[in-house]
């Protein structure tokens, strides 16, 4: 080959502004598309061909920018329009012009000649003079002589939209076959994108970012092939998945450009229909992991996933439509598989994005297969393994990974009714575990209110582990980088609420599971902070009560009821023991005598030991630890209003316990509480019950002894109007005794009791 | 006798047997103009009527005798006015005598041969023409008519496809294909371009058709050669990269092509190159030159023809 020559580059109108070039450039089309005209009406084809020509060869600059150049293609296509039209008039009228379609091909620059040979190759087709598929192959491929991207962009997209509604469409057919036209779109669309993708790698890198700019104002010319595709009629889903998806895939994956890659892969997604997607998923996944780095693989799948998703919920509610899931796919399958190859080829992609990934395949999973748990938890497990295996064991709270995880997880949690499905994931806990302190609390607050919300009952053993050892453990127990000023936390209470109500909803299938579960919940709760146990444990004790309860309604079913019964009592006293010693006194103190009560109700042959054991323990509580006067005034009042309701005490225990009672009244501090706490033991010696009998006490001495105190304390009272109302109070007591018939009331009342009263 | 203008003179004119119905080609002169002249084959027979006209009625015309000749001519740019005759064929009309009146007379070169093609190049020409002389004592009354003479040439035996890779090491490396050697002028070159290896960026490609005719000098020491653009014709726009493969089609007709005339009576040659040019941004030209050989094919139904070409 020969060589020779050298000249400047010369750059016409490179100093001219986008504007004036354009402006210049349309007049010169404008003047010889006037030209054309005239020549047309005149009947001179030869000179219109000629005006033709100069009007195109304007698209032969170099000058213009894309946006630009589309403008000027726009004026130009405008006035070939014209030309078209008049000639499919001639060919109508006079009959073809044989060899127009040799006769345009003389011209000496390419562009033009191109532009026409298009033209008038339309015209033949359209006027059935020679077969479409010999004028669109023929086409397609003359028309790799322009290279220059820009030019032979917008060269291709005139063909494509010329011939737009000439291609055949039909299985069989002399003019050409359907399959004539899949190969004709995609040779073009393959010859298309070879010209965009190669704009990426021409002109200076410094110009880098506005030639991305350029290009992707360009990209519509390119997916217009990809539209055209999917709007022809008989392309069936055989045929796309034979021919077309795997030659535009190849074209993707071969252009190795990330902006090329990233566009035509949403493409796809989005023109072709959805049952096309549903036969090639494998194909199309298994394409995105060869892309280039840089391709956003992430959204590519999660766009995918979506309109599926989509689709399936639209056709689910749309009962007519048979389209559904299909049976003879497994979806979660083939993504989940795609998926795990995928990141195995992109070692580069951020943790987030994988797990984006993943949370877009469980909303496909729970649209497409809400029965299929074992898949949700197969999600969990692949996810973490995947975040392991790129070395990430825990992610940082506030990052997009820590972000994308905690969705992952709410979904199931969000999307089932019920949470019983949620839970029977094994793997849940083991994701939870990836998270830092802050996240997994909010996701626990996130879950105890869920279960709170829908009154879920946790109600097996596996359940429990689940629900306390895993979702609320945050809640409840110590979980590492948990701040120490946790309980300080504006929330805490709320939350700590929210955890009883959990609680207090627990109910095992049957009385031993619910043993189980509380059994194993008191060792959690024992070893959380006094904080916590403050609100739960009350929860839990009364649970346990009436689990105890529950075993003594059953007793006839169960031989060792009395035993699981004990057991039951003695995790009680552990319990508020812990609690006890934790500083909360009153608190212990009524739950020690809601025991008690419990107990009494539960006879069985421990149940008075028990019950006087929480008595007592309330009493010592009393003595050694309440030292409010209020608060001792309330506890006394619980405490008579207790015993006075348990029925198991013989009177040997009894009686220590209600003069116990009457003593530490009469202790009060202040006098009115003394006066009014005496005349309240008085009760228990009168209405209180023994085991062994049905009768009350009925003890009217004791009662006198206490009424009398009461008179005396009420006499050295110095507030005469508070005198009054305690005189009225003991009056009250005294009517109420002599009503029930206490004969040593009626006598003193005779004596002149009201004396005070009168006072 | 007409020393003064007063002597009896005519006119000649020349009717060709069917000159009504005879396909007309045009040539073109040296003035630049073209001229329709009736088409002839070799072998073919030329034949016609001579009318002569007398000027003056009732006068007589002496003369020594009139003859048609049948020439075929070459003339070159160098020697002008001499023409090489490489063919004549004399008739004798009439024998030396008077005319009386108008007179019209038949000849008949009877399957004449007709060697080469009429040619009308820079520096040679080759013309037949059928000539109508009056002899006379003083000037001779002659009158000449062209005729256009295209030679058929039978489809070659031997036509191989052109394929050839040329290039600049590391810069530039191409292979390029024509479907044939030899066309006809009806033909349509098909071929394309293939690139093998693109380090420079290309501005675009053309294909050019070049006449080179060369005439030799008598005695064969000298030759002349003039090279001669017929069309250039731009195949592709814009850079190519590695792989792509450019298409090429272009028809022949339309353009003012000989056949290829290796050696004319010794005096000179007209060859056909196809001439395959790229420029770089820098204007810089690549080119390969391939001679491809023309000929004349007997001419068929022209629709047809198209059809054919279109599908090769």
């Amino acid at each position: 080959m020969s060589q020779k020559g050298k000249g400047s580059a010369a750059k016409p109108g490179a100093a001219m502004s986008q504007d004036a070039l354009l402006a210049e450039a349309s007049r010169a089309v404008k003047e010889n598309a006037f030209a054309m005209k005239r020549s047309l009406d005149e009947d001179k084809l030869m000179d219109a061909l000629k005006h033709a020509v100069a009007m195109l060869s304007e698209l032969r600059t170099s000058a213009l920018q894309p946006k630009t150049y589309y403008e000027l293609y726009i004026k130009v296509t405008d006035e070939l329009s014209h030309l078209k039209t008049v000639l499919e008039d001639i060919f109508e009228k006079k009959g073809p012009i044989s060899d127009l379609y040799e006769l345009v091909q003389y011209t000496g620059n390419i562009l033009p000649r191109l532009y026409l040979l298009i033209t008038v190759g339309a015209v033949f087709i359209e006027t059935n003079r020679v077969p479409a598929k010999d004028v669109l192959r023929d086409l397609v491929e003359m028309c790799r002589g322009v290279q220059h991207p820009l030019r032979g962009l917008f060269l291709r997209n005139y063909l494509l939209t010329t011939v737009k509604t000439l291609l055949p469409e039909e299985q069989t057919g002399e003019g050409g076959t359907i399959h004539d036209s899949v190969d004709f779109v995609l040779l073009n669309f393959a010859e298309m994108n070879k010209l965009w993708v190669r704009m990426q790698h021409q002109g200076h890198s410094r110009d880098r970012t506005r030639r991305e700019k350029e290009r992707l104002q360009l990209r519509l010319l390119v997916g217009t092939n990809l539209v055209r595709l999917s709007q022809l009629d008989n392309a069936d889903v055989d045929m796309y998945k034979a021919t077309v998806l795997p030659a535009v895939l190849e074209q993707v994956i071969n252009c190795r450009d990330p902006i090329a890659q990233e566009y035509l892969m949403e493409c796809i997604i989005q023109v072709f229909p959805d049952d096309y997607h549903l036969a090639t998923l494998d194909k199309l996944l298994t394409a995105c992991a060869p892309l280039h780095a840089q391709v956003n693989v992430k959204a590519i799948v999660i766009s995918l996933v979506e309109r599926l998703v989509q689709f399936f919920s639209q056709s689910r509610a749309d009962a007519a439509a048979t389209a559904g899931v299909p049976a003879d796919v497994d979806l979660y399958k083939v993504f989940a598989d795609n998926i795990r190859s995928l990141f195995q080829a992109r070692t580069t992609m951020a943790p987030e994005d994988a797990v984006a990934i993943q949370l877009a395949l469980m909303k496909l999973t729970i649209e497409c297969y809400p029965e299929n748990l074992d898949y949700v938890d197969e999600i969990f497990k692949n996810t973490i393994d995947h975040l392991k295996s790129v070395g990430l064991t825990t992610v940082e709270p506030r990052t997009a990974a820590c972000e994308q995880l905690s969705l992952l997880l709410r979904l199931p949690l969000e999307t089932y009714p019920s949470l019983t499905p949620a839970l029977k994931l094994s793997s849940f806990g083991n994701v939870l575990s990836m998270f830092s302190y802050a996240t997994r609390h909010a996701l626990a607050v996130f879950t105890a209110k869920k279960i709170a919300d829908s009154n879920f009952a946790v109600s097996t053993e596996a359940e429990a582990d689940v629900v306390f050892g895993e979702l609320l453990l945050p809640l409840l127990g110590e979980v590492e980088g948990q701040p120490k000023s946790f309980h300080q936390d504006g929330s805490f209470v709320e939350e700590q609420v929210v955890v009883a109500r959990v609680l207090s909803l627990v109910q095992g299938v049957d009385l031993d599971t619910q043993a189980q579960i509380l059994a194993s919940l008191k060792k959690q709760l024992l070893a959380g902070t006094i904080h916590r146990m403050r609100y739960c444990v009350p929860a839990h004790v009364f649970k346990a009560l009436q689990l105890a309860q529950g075993y003594s309604d059953a007793r006839d079913d169960d031989e060792l009821w009395e035993k699981k019964c004990s057991k039951l009592y003695s995790m009680v006293r552990t319990c508020v023991l812990a609690l006890a010693e934790g500083e909360l006194p009153m608190l212990a103190l009524k739950l020690f005598l809601q025991a008690a009560l419990v107990t009494s109700t539960t006879t069985f042959a421990k149940s008075e030991t028990i019950a006087y054991e929480f008595c007592s323990q309330a009493f010592s509580l009393y003595e050694e630890e309440v030292s409010d006067s209020k608060e001792q005034v309330a506890a006394m009042t619980l405490m008579i209003g207790t015993l006075q309701r348990i029925t198991c005490f013989t009177e040997e225990n009894y009686t220590p316990l209600i003069t116990k009672c009457a003593l530490l009244s009469s202790k009060f501090v202040q006098k009115p509480d003394q006066c009014r706490g005496v005349c309240a033991c008085a009760n228990l010696f009168w209405s209180g019950k023994l085991a062994d009998s049905d009768e009350e006490l009925r003890d009217g001495d004791q009662v006198l002894k206490c009424l009398k105190k009461a008179i005396k304390v009420a006499r050295s009272c110095l507030e005469p109007s508070t005198q009054a109302s305690l005189y009225a109070d003991i009056y009250d007591a005294y009517t109420s005794f002599y009503i029930r018939g206490c004969e040593q009331v009626t006598n003193t009342i005779k004596e002149g009791g009201g004396g005070g009263v009168e006072e | 006798m007409n020393f003064f203008g007063f002597g009896q003179t005519a006119d000649i004119k020349v009717e060709l047997t069917g000159s009504e119905t005879r396909e007309k080609v045009p040539v073109k002169l040296e003035n630049g103009q073209t001229e329709k002249q009736p088409l002839y084959f070799d072998g073919e027979t030329v034949s016609g009527k001579v009318h002569i006209h007398l000027k003056y009625p009732g006068k007589k015309l002496e003369h020594h005798g009139i003859k048609v000749e049948f020439l075929g001519q070459i003339e070159l740019f160098f020697d002008r006015g001499t023409h090489h005759e490489f063919s004549s064929v004399v008739k004798e009309l009439a024998p030396p005598g008077e005319m009386l009146r108008n007179q019209t007379f038949s000849f008949e070169f009877k399957n004449v041969e007709k060697p080469y093609e009429t040619y009308m190049g820079i520096n040679a020409k080759l013309r037949y023409l059928v000539r109508v002389t009056i002899i006379r004592r003083m000037s001779n009354i002659v009158k000449e008519k062209d005729i256009a003479v295209h030679s058929l040439a039978s489809y070659p035996e031997v036509n191989n496809r052109i394929k050839m890779e040329v290039g600049i090491e590391d810069c530039l490396h191409i292979e390029f294909e024509y479907n044939r050697s030899k066309y006809h002028l009806r033909d349509a070159i098909v071929g394309k371009i293939y690139f093998l290896l693109v380090r420079i960026k290309i501005k675009y490609m053309e294909l050019a058709i070049i006449r080179r005719e060369t005439t030799t000098a008598p005695g064969g020491q000298s030759h002349y050669t003039e090279n001669q653009t017929i069309t250039k014709y731009e195949i592709m726009d814009g850079a190519p990269v590695k792989g792509e493969s450019i298409p090429i089609r272009l028809f022949l007709s339309g353009f003012d092509l000989t056949p290829s005339m290796p050696n004319v009576n010794k005096k000179f040659s007209v060859k056909y190159y196809l001439n395959l040019v790229l420029v770089d941004e820098e204007d810089r030209r690549y080119f390969k030159q391939q001679e491809i050989v023309l000929w004349r094919k007997a001419q068929t139904s022209r629709s047809a023809l198209a059809a054919t070409q279109r599908h090769e």
